[in-house]
């Protein structure tokens, strides 16, 4: 991400440069995304994440109800080096979002560390070196911030376990 | 039958395109290897499959290779030929009056449906004592990639052999999926290293596509016209804008998730329903550049604060409602497929959607037009900036040509 896109970001939002030192230290290793990160969910794939200049991850898509079904999520994890860097990548993440409209949830969609919400159809947020985005991806709408919970719950436990 | 056709080569040179077909692969997991045809392997067109362009065969005679088994012991010297069994025969017994419908006929079958590679000139081969030939080249005739334009058809040939002074006799029919594109592929598509792990070979997965939104160009603008029409009538069916997700990037963050968007045109799930500008851009300048279009992806955007600019109304990909996109008060950036340099001189497609095309794209009523080859334009002169952005939007609405890629495809 280049540094105008990224100062612009940085404004847009008033994010203030996290001091050195103070970021969370906990790592989050070697995460299984597979049926059991959403119990009533039901996996449809997964697929690595290996973009050029992004760190790695997964990509998983969730259904619903019956086969066919309308209901379908998208969520994607990716595993960064460090908190900071989760935090620089959560930048280009935000990047990616066309609507001017999506804005710092502080509410009970703040999920994780820091997160980013569109209503409550899309989330996306840090929780220590993982970056969390899930969004709809099916004609019938569902709020995402259960599932995030879900998942972010996971992510604590793995965190402790660590 | 004292013949076999063991194999025909269409791309026998792959450092050229010139006189042979163009290096191509079926998608990110599989080769085309050459030989495409064999005896034994090769049963539906599709097996066969064959690419050429326009521009790079203009002139030039096009040429296969092939090799034959004698089954007859003495055989020796025979012509061999093949024919296309596609044309209506002659004389036409109707008389002659009819032979003007017959002609425009034929070029009309031949052209959608017919053989492009036209037929295998005849020529000598001579069996050596083990009966199996060496790889032996045939010249074209008839060829008809330049009139055909672009496209995805079948050729289908029936091979005959004659002995001196005989009749010719048929000994096997051939079906091959051959692909027209204007201009061998560009970025993000590249011709070497010719070899299996080479992904960025151009895809025949996407050539059906493209070349069936593309059917019939005969330019590189055409063609891209053409694909932005089809990306964009993608919308609802299978795939819609993001406006439940504030219009994030589902398939080209990074790189081009092609064949999760190809699994998502053929009925599957893909990578969901939604799709951003960025992912439109991508999809469209990827596939368009199959047919030897050059585009880029690329960004418009404030350059500072505000940072947004507002919005006309249009119509989203997959809408049917006359607003600003999903209703917002503007686009934080937007992305389309931009020619050359990505600067308000040089041309847009957007796949993503259409702005109004009258004398007032502020206000109804709503002519709907599909930014295609329409230069981004300064403030002011109507073009694709003014039609898009609102009038206080338009300063804020800036080419960010920094921001040009073409994303590899996986």
């Amino acid at each position: 991400m280049n540094a105008q896109r990224r100062e612009r970001i940085i404004k847009r939002y008033d994010l203030e440069e996290q001091p050195r030192g103070t970021e969370p230290q906990e790592r989050i290793q070697g995460l299984q995304v597979d049926s059991t990160l959403l119990p009533e969910w039901r996996l449809e794939h997964v697929d690595p994440v290996k973009r050029p200049e992004q760190p790695p991850g997964t990509r998983s898509l969730w259904s619903r109800g019956e086969r066919g079904s309308e209901q379908v999520l998208s969520v994607e994890i990716w595993e960064c080096d460090s908190s900071a860097a989760a935090r620089e990548f959560l930048l280009e993440a935000l990047d990616q979002f066309e609507s001017p409209e999506v804005e710092r949830a502080t509410d009970a969609r703040a999920v994780g560390d820091i997160a980013f919400a569109y209503h409550e159809h899309a989330l996306l947020y840090a929780r220590a070196n993982l970056v969390v985005l899930i969004r709809n991806a099916g004609r019938e709408l569902v709020p995402v911030t259960g599932p995030a919970r879900e998942i972010d719950e996971r992510l604590t436990g793995e965190q402790a376990e660590g | 039958m004292s013949v076999r056709l063991e194999a025909i080569k269409f791309n026998h040179d792959p450092s050229s395109a010139t006189s042979d077909a163009f290096n191509i692969r079926r998608n990110a997991t599989q080769f085309v290897s050459v030989p495409e045809w064999q005896h034994g392997v090769s049963v539906l067109p599709e097996d066969s499959p064959a690419a050429y362009a326009m521009k790079e065969t203009r002139g030039h005679t096009i040429t296969i290779q092939a090799q034959f088994r004698a089954l007859d012991p003495g055989l020796g010297t025979v012509e061999i030929r093949a024919i296309d069994p596609t044309l209506i025969p002659k004389p036409w017994p109707f008389g002659w009056l009819l032979w003007p419908l017959l002609w425009i006929l034929r070029y009309l079958l031949r052209l959608f449906f017919g053989n492009v590679l036209g037929e295998v000139r005849r020529r000598k081969v001579t069996f050596p004592p083990g009966g199996l030939t060496g790889i032996e080249t045939f010249r074209l005739k008839n060829v008809a990639i330049q009139i055909a334009g672009v496209g995805v058809r079948t050729t289908t040939w029936r091979w005959q052999y004659r002995r001196s002074g005989g009749a010719w006799t048929d000994f096997e029919t051939t079906q091959h999926r051959i692909y027209v594109v204007v201009e061998t592929p560009k970025s993000p598509w590249n011709q070497a290293p010719y070899n299996s792990g080479n992904t960025q070979l151009p895809w025949t997965e996407v050539l059906d596509y493209a070349c069936r939104w593309g059917l019939l160009a005969r330019t590189a603008d055409a063609a891209a016209a053409g694909v932005t029409r089809g990306v964009y009538n993608l919308g609802p069916a299978v795939i819609t804008y993001d406006c439940p997700g504030g219009g994030s990037t589902h398939y080209s963050w990074g790189s081009f998730d092609c064949t999760r968007f190809l699994e998502r045109l053929k009925g599957g799930v893909g990578l969901g329903l939604y799709v951003n500008c960025t992912d439109c851009a991508t999809i469209l300048s990827t596939f368009a550049n199959a047919l030897g279009a050059d585009l880029w992806q690329s960004r418009m955007e404030p350059p500072g604060a505000p940072w947004s600019f507002g919005l006309n109304p249009m119509l989203g990909i997959g809408s049917a409602v006359w607003q600003p996109c999903c209703g917002w008060s503007g686009f934080s950036y937007h992305e389309v497929a931009w020619k050359g340099a990505c600067t308000a001189t040089e041309e847009v497609f957007d796949a993503c959607l259409q702005v109004d095309g009258d004398a007032d794209p502020t206000a109804p009523p709503h002519v709907p037009l599909l930014p295609v080859s329409l230069r981004f334009g300064p403030v002011g002169a109507l073009l694709y900036r003014d039609r898009l952005a609102t009038p206080a939007g338009r300063p804020h609405c800036e080419p960010n040509p920094a921001s040009r890629q073409r994303r590899i495809v996986v």
